[in-house]
């Protein structure tokens, strides 16, 4: 082994990322090379002190009394499973396509009231976990076979590949904005994202931050408490809605290559 | 009490064994993030919070710290960060991987500069230089020297492949070093090396 790749194992051998083997073949060298040894002895000294010196804290000693109050008043997650959380392995999505996300502009103070008014039923029914807008009269999709056909079928989408991280929590028909939805929910581990596909005719969203990736323009509006994004593609129409914003939802994006 | 009571009671209790023993790690860390104790608490409230919502969700087994530290991120990112996006520019492209070990050792091998300067320097402003890093460095540091988690660990709880944590890493160490260098200078605990 060489300095230079000695080295180059530098803060993986101290961070204790690195193999075994590579561990081994780095002692080797220090045994023979006081240079290098002096730099990992230097290295692994100053991690140590960092460590000491910033770990020592003052608690905050209120603050396990004040969660445990404030987690007794307040409801866990109300479920809004249909069918129970299951995993997909089935898809909407493709390809993911690499969207560069520049980061929002403000908004104008027309723009923010437009905002309001026409996302307003997601925020509301997304960002708090309650879900509203359910059409009473369209039966929920209950079952897989259901979802798939519906949206295989009749919207068109490909559900061959599978979106990594995503665990599908509910299928269900739901009316927003006075149009019908196939509303799929996920659950990514930490936050819940919602995905609308339903006919394009008639639905009119205003125009947010506009991009174009591979012929399809997407709208994306990222504020304080939400992200939501939507496409139109083939008449239809697809909308995502998260709390994060810094998840990717462009991997949500339905392929054109139907089953 | 009905049999939703008490299974609620023994939710609350795994929480209090799996969840709320993480406190003081996720407080230390959102105190280096946030940089003030008000906004530290209520990060830290706000995560637990909602790590009790979805704890239906959490799968047991699982790494509870790791799922904490990444609603925690989440909720950082989301609602503390600076609201201005401006990518903070540093240039440490003149920094040479061996900054501060070059510096100290060109003091000399005499009265052991090394422990010298890291005799002299204080908690306090170890934590301060930390505080000083751009938040997305300082946040990879913070995981992964005072929490202990791995590279693996950080991308999941960042959302970030393994080769940026470790270039962040990389240059978060660097111009920590190079922080902390300049400080002894400035207090006079070392001499700077003729240039
Ligand atoms: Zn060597
Ligand atoms: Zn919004």
């Amino acid at each position: 082994m060489t300095c230079e790749e000695a080295l180059k194992l530098l803060y993986d051998v101290i961070d204790k990322e690195a193999s075994e083997y590579d561990v081994k073949r780095v002692k080797e060298h220090l045994n023979n090379c006081k240079d290098c040894m002096s730099r990992y002895q230097f290295e692994e000294m100053f991690k140590i002190f960092v460590v000491d010196k910033a770990s020592s804290q003052s608690k905050s000693r209120q603050l396990k009394s004040s969660i445990l109050r404030t987690i007794e008043t307040s409801e866990r997650h109300p479920r809004r499973i249909t069918g129970g959380p299951f995993r997909f392995g089935m898809v909407v999505a493709a390809a993911a396509v690499a969207l560069v996300l520049c980061i929002v502009a403000a908004f104008s103070v027309a723009k923010f009231y437009r905002h309001r008014v026409d996302i307003y039923p997601f925020e509301k029914s997304h960002m708090n976990g309650v879900v509203s807008n359910i059409n009473p009269a369209l039966s929920p999709v209950t079952d897989l076979v259901t979802a798939r056909n519906f949206l295989a079928n009749d919207m068109h989408y490909n559900f061959n590949s599978d979106i990594s991280g995503l665990c599908l929590i509910g299928v269900e028909m739901e009316e927003v904005l006075g149009h019908q939805f196939v509303h799929l929910h996920y659950f990514d581990g930490t936050d819940q994202i919602s995905l609308f596909i339903g006919h394009a005719e008639g639905v009119d969203l205003p125009d947010f931050e506009k991009r174009v990736i591979s012929g399809v323009e997407y709208f994306k509006h990222v504020c304080r408490e939400c992200q939501v994004i939507y496409w139109l593609e083939n008449g239809t129409i697809s909308i995502a809605v998260t709390e994060n914003k810094n998840v990717d939802l462009t991997p949500l994006i339905p392929i054109d290559d139907y089953i | 009490m009905s049999s939703r009571q008490s299974e609620e009671l023994k939710n609350k209790e795994r929480f209090e064994k799996e969840a709320l023993v993480h406190i003081d790690s996720l407080f230390r860390t959102a105190l280096r993030m946030t940089k003030n104790e008000g906004d530290a608490d209520d990060l830290v409230q706000e995560t637990f919070l909602k790590a009790w919502r979805f704890w239906d969700k959490f799968q047991e087994g699982s790494n509870c710290r790791a799922w904490l530290f990444k609603i925690m991120t989440n909720i950082f990112i989301n609602n503390y960060r600076a609201k201005a996006w401006t990518p903070q520019t540093i240039d440490l492209e003149d920094v040479d991987d061996d900054f501060l070990f070059g510096q100290l050792s060109a003091l000399g091998p005499s009265d052991d500069p090394e422990k010298h300067f890291f005799n002299k320097i204080f908690d306090d402003d170890v934590k301060k230089a930390i505080e000083e890093l751009p938040e997305d460095f300082r946040l990879v540091v913070v995981l992964s020297f005072l929490e202990g988690f791995s590279y693996q660990e950080i991308a999941d709880i960042v959302k970030l492949n393994i080769g940026t944590v470790k270039s962040r890493l990389h240059r978060g160490r660097k111009l920590l070093q190079k922080l902390l260098w300049e400080y002894a200078v400035k207090n006079g605990f070392v001499k700077e090396a003729a240039k």
